[in-house]
């Protein structure tokens, strides 16, 4: 019996949430659990989980990077007018337009990592001001509107199939694997978790914590400019909206997935879960008929109540174990 | 024993920090294989000057000489590349890294070609096999946060053997440990002392210094003041030397009648003490002597309505009264002030100024309309700046570029404002210059002969020991003694002997 309870609390509550929800929209929602919309459900997390690859490593280090939305905005938007530009397109324009995309991101990256890395502005001040930066711009190249209808063969990135699967899915898992490798195999994974646990110490033992943290913010840029480049290609359009309120889910798929505000604790993998979590839950949402805007309510509503559980959990486990210290005579 | 030669030379070494010389001229020499003491009361300059050698602290001026050639690292890894590593006195632990990876930091081993990848599997194994090589029973894939925090203690000493090494400096290495993890953390540093490692190391013990150490060396307000050969001295040279006065002159005391009970708890229990019961009355200094870690700031805390308790009660002035973890501002109303051990972060605002710093505590009282009248504020301050005799008239000075010893006067003019009846003192002469001391251990003397109760946590044995009218030792949470003056045994090794929870003579 105890050792059902131990399990039970050992079970992250975004975990119980996940499950709780399939539960509940494989009876409220109709065809919930076919392939089908399973493969839209991964679709939709493809641009979403990339770009909370970037935050994650920098949530890591215990901060924020609030531009990626932004970044994704005005990235996706200046790729989508490069494209306009040709009545046909050939694989080199491709090329391009994905150099281009990728180089937005990571100039954005760059500034952001200079100011924050090595200056060391305040991150969430750089970072409101990149991201104004980037839906600024957006808005203005665009003069507001909405650029849409692509070409095929650059739509193929995120449409196409291969062995029945989305590009875009098999893209997103690519770009995981690597990030979970740079997360959990390298010396730079390492040393973000270092400065994020303990930075004195961090920069006592030898690590170069203003490179770790440039390169942090680096990635993130870059990640942000891949996401444009799949959200780009599926949603066939662009404008300075694109990206709205992707920065703050892209904060959710990391929280959700158990990585710690403060830095320090948790990872990539917790982070994939976290994004798909939430594209099955607004799917799900989407089939019983809920607007956008309640969407947008209950996701909030959903995310307290993990925090919430997981908070009171370790509050918990906290006493416990000081009490165990303790009465070891520390 | 081998044969020992000179390894580090320092030769003139200064660092100025604004407003003060932190490090003034010292020179002196760290041979192969010996244990080289360091010692200096707090704010003496130890800290500061290894961590220059460390490369931690930049050296402004003089020279540093490694086995012979000319050598001042550029920083932390420079230093370590040389084969100069460094133990801090705050453990600075990744709590939430495997000890494998705490003792790896900065230098993980690699694998793979193109692509390299950590190599975990060796980094656990090589850890492994330097935890069992000095002895230390820990498994390299544990958590660090899992760990006590004295087995936290080893794995540092660990990681800072682990490059190649020549010198080893420990920052009181054992301040929070228990006398049997000293033992096996001394059996280490005997160890590494006999593979021609030389050890600077820096205590307060004097048992310490005379069990393991070589030689001594000692500073005074960043100054060197002398080395003496361990076998060739004794404890009264090495304390004069240190506080370069008599100590009977700096703990004077004017011992009053005992009055009302002011302050008592009974069998007050919390997160990390049990069944304290203790007592201060009017017109005593009360001593509160342990280990860190012991429960007396928790104590203190609780009192004060900080921290929650369990259970037992707390009276004051005849009535009790139930804080339990709500209300600072109800024990502050009652008569009871607490001054916080660290004072940068508990104690003060830096950033504000003196006047903003001094008013906080009384700021309904004095002013109960809500409307803060600036010109009587700054009256008020500079009343007490005047009184305590802070370096600067300018009530207007922000705290931060202030010295540790104006600080603490600062801190301490708050809580004289509330005119409480129970003063909770959490090592109120931390870090601060001896002048300074002086003053606030006059400063206590005043208070408690105006009729207030002082209860005084400390670490410094003789502080203790010279000051208290009576003393309270702890030891992991329970009070282990208690120690009356002119009744008891009050030298620093019975104190010591009662502290750490090896029986006492009265219980």
């Amino acid at each position: 019996m105890n050792r059902v309870k131990r399990l039970i609390k050992s079970v992250p509550g975004s975990t119980w949430a996940g499950i709780l929800l399939m539960v509940f929209f494989a009876f409220a929602a109709k065809g919930y659990l076919s392939e089908r919309n399973i493969m839209n459900i991964l679709q939709s997390t493809s641009a979403l989980v990339v770009l909370a690859a970037g935050m994650t490593m920098v949530i890591l280090l215990g901060e924020i990077d609030m531009s990626v939305g932004g970044v994704l905005t005005i990235a996706a938007t200046v790729t989508g007018m490069y494209l306009k530009l040709y009545e046909t397109i050939t694989v080199a324009n491709i090329m391009i337009a994905l150099l281009i995309c990728c180089a937005i991101g990571v100039a954005f990256g760059l500034l952001n990592g200079l100011l924050i890395g090595y200056m060391r502005f305040n991150f969430w001040l750089v970072t409101f001001g990149t991201m104004s930066m980037g839906f600024g711009l957006a808005k203005g190249v665009t003069g507001g509107g909405v650029l849409s209808g692509f070409d095929t063969m650059f739509r193929w990135i995120s449409t196409g199939r291969v062995f029945g699967i989305r590009t875009c899915i098999i893209w997103a898992a690519i770009i995981c694997a690597i990030v979970i490798f740079v997360n959990y195999k390298t010396k730079f994974g390492l040393h973000i978790y270092a400065i994020g646990d303990s930075e004195i110490c961090a920069q006592n033992s030898g690590v170069n914590v203003k490179k770790t943290r440039f390169f942090a913010y680096v990635l993130s840029g870059l990640m942000a400019g891949l996401a444009a480049v799949l959200l780009l290609a599926r949603t066939n359009s662009a404008g300075a909206t694109l990206g709205e309120g992707y920065e703050f889910n892209a904060i959710a798929a990391v929280v959700i997935g158990g990585t710690a505000m403060d830095g320090g604790k948790g990872g990539f993998k917790g982070t994939i879960f976290g994004a798909i979590f939430i594209s099955a839950m607004k799917n799900g949402l989407q089939l019983v008929g809920l607007s956008n805007y309640w969407q947008q309510v209950l996701l909030g509503v959903v995310i307290l109540a993990i925090i919430l559980y997981d908070v009171i959990n370790s509050k918990i486990r906290d006493k416990k174990s000081l009490r165990r210290v303790y009465s070891d005579g520390i | 024993m081998e044969e020992t030669r000179d390894l580090l030379e320092l030769k003139n070494l200064s660092k100025f920090f604004p407003g003060v010389v932190a490090v003034d001229d010292v020179s002196f020499t760290v041979r192969s294989g010996e244990v080289h003491v360091l010692i200096g009361e707090n704010g003496a300059g130890k800290s500061t000057l290894v961590k220059m050698i460390a490369g931690i602290n930049p050296i402004d001026k003089g020279e540093m000489y490694l086995e012979g050639d000319h050598f001042v690292p550029d920083d932390v890894v420079d230093a370590q590349t040389h084969g100069i590593n460094m133990v801090h006195q705050e453990l600075s632990m990744m709590s939430n890294r495997t000890v494998a990876q705490n003792i790896f930091i900065g230098r993980e081993p690699m694998k793979g070609g193109l692509i390299k990848s950590l190599d975990i599997k060796k980094m656990n194994e090589e850890s492994q096999k330097m935890l069992n090589e000095l002895g230390v029973k820990i498994d390299a894939s544990s958590k660090t946060s899992d760990l006590s925090i004295a087995m936290q203690q080893m794995v540092e000493l660990v990681k800072a053997t682990s490059s190649q090494n020549k010198i080893l400096i420990l920052d009181e290495p054992t301040s929070s440990l228990t006398a049997p993890e000293i033992k096996s953390l001394f059996a280490i540093v005997r160890k590494l002392k006999k593979s021609g490692v030389g050890i600077i190391y820096i205590s307060h013990r004097m048992n310490e210094m005379f069990e393991l150490g070589d030689r001594i060396t000692v500073m005074r307000d960043g100054k060197y003041v002398g080395t003496r050969e361990v076998k060739n001295t004794n404890e009264e040279e090495i304390i004069s030397m240190m506080i370069g006065r008599n100590i009977g002159t700096l703990f004077d005391r004017t011992y009053n009648e005992c009055g009302e009970v002011l302050l008592e708890t009974k069998e007050l229990t919390g997160l990390r003490f049990k069944n304290v019961s203790i007592k201060v009355h009017s017109g005593e200094i009360v001593g509160m002597a342990g280990l860190v870690g012991a429960g007396r700031t928790e104590v203190a805390k609780a009192i004060f309505g900080y921290d929650p308790i369990d259970s037992g009660r707390i009276i004051k002035s005849g009535r009790e009264i139930k804080l339990n973890g709500h209300s600072p501002r109800k024990a502050i109303d009652l008569g009871i002030s607490y001054l916080p051990e660290d004072r940068k972060q508990e104690g003060l605002f830096l950033d504000f100024t003196i006047s903003d710093n001094i008013i906080p505590a009384v700021l309904g009282r004095i002013f109960p309309s809500g409307i803060v009248n600036q010109k009587k504020q700054k009256e008020i301050a500079e009343e007490y700046v005047k009184k305590m005799s802070v370096a600067t008239t300018d009530s207007g000075k922000i705290v931060g570029s202030l010295s540790g010893g104006n600080q603490q006067k600062v801190a301490l003019a708050k809580w004289l404002l509330t005119q409480a009846e129970v003063f909770i003192f959490d090592e109120p002469t931390r870090g601060i210059d001896i002048g300074a001391k002086a003053e606030i251990y006059a400063l206590m003397d005043e208070l408690v002969g105006n009729g207030a109760g002082i209860l005084m946590i400390s670490s410094e044995m003789n502080e203790v020991c010279g000051l208290s009218d009576r003393i309270y030792a702890m030891h992991d949470g329970v009070v282990s003694g208690e120690l009356f003056r002119g009744i008891d045994d009050f030298s620093e090794d019975n104190v010591l002997t009662i502290m750490l929870g090896s029986g006492g003579n009265h219980e």
